[in-house]
């Protein structure tokens, strides 16, 4: 490691500590911060972390920021908070895992968390590994064509950005048009997956529903009959 | 640069009928009760 290297090093593990405790609740120093250091928030002002605005602002940085704060009573706080917690899951769907049971069962951010995951993430199978949601949460969204639109739509949106703000000549945007195509189409085909086994589940369970309601209904004759 | 605009609205709309239809099938499965 050369000497520039080095004092680097030692200059960032000590400054956060010696901050100044006027840069502990400057906004525009902390956000500049954190752009390297999301680490850094242990050592921003309590003051500055109570406000759920400016810590949205810090996790659309970088959201490794909320990992990093420290402060338990500020973390529980955070974990209640609905519009918090609204917020965030349009960054990120996989968020939701931060928040408290009343959150994670809250119908709304559900359904936010899944249109964010379903629009941009390529490798659907995975969705629900973590088992962030429940299989009746998976299904009751998929069951709703308003919320798939909203999928649909996002997607498209994520697309015509990733277009516009390409930047190269007619053979590299064809080629970078491609590859938005075989990403989509990964990802929507990912998404019928994921439809098709929960459709085919709730059928089973209609299915088995009919059954029982059969069978209860031919123990009421025989009982009758007896 | 104007070619490249009109390009990207090309591209932009091709895929945007793709998707559509894409989906068709996925919103013709939205009926889990």
């Amino acid at each position: 490691m050369d000497l520039d290297k080095k004092i680097e090093k030692f200059v960032s593990s000590k400054t956060f500590r010696l901050m100044h405790p006027s840069l502990k609740s400057d906004k525009e120093f902390i956000l500049e911060m954190i752009k390297d250091k999301p680490y850094g928030v242990e050592y921003v002002s309590e003051n500055l972390l109570t406000d759920d605005s400016f810590i949205l602002d810090m996790c659309k940085i970088d959201l490794r920021v909320l990992s990093n704060i420290k402060n338990e009573n500020i973390v529980e706080i955070l974990k209640e908070n609905p519009s918090f917690a609204f917020d965030l899951v349009e960054l990120n769907g996989e968020m939701i895992e931060f928040f408290s049971d009343k959150i994670r069962n809250d119908d709304r951010i559900i359904n936010k968390a899944l249109v964010q995951i379903l629009s941009s993430k390529p490798n659907l199978d995975k969705i629900n590994e973590r088992k962030l949601f429940s299989d009746k949460q998976i299904a009751t969204f998929f069951s709703n064509e308003g919320r798939v639109i909203q999928v649909k739509e996002k997607i498209k949106s994520n697309m015509i950005n990733s277009i516009n703000n390409f930047h190269g000549n007619k053979v590299e945007l064809e080629n970078y048009g491609n590859e938005i195509l075989a990403k989509v189409t990964d990802s929507i085909e990912a998404i019928s997956k994921i439809q098709q086994e929960y459709v085919t589940s709730a059928q089973q369970t209609k299915e088995k529903n009919e059954d029982l309601k059969n069978m209860i209904q031919d123990l009421k004759i025989k009982i009758q009959e007896l | 640069m104007s070619d490249n605009k009109e390009l990207k609205q090309k591209i932009i709309k091709y895929l945007e009928i793709k998707i559509d239809k894409m989906f068709v099938p996925i919103l013709a499965n939205c009926k889990i009760k």
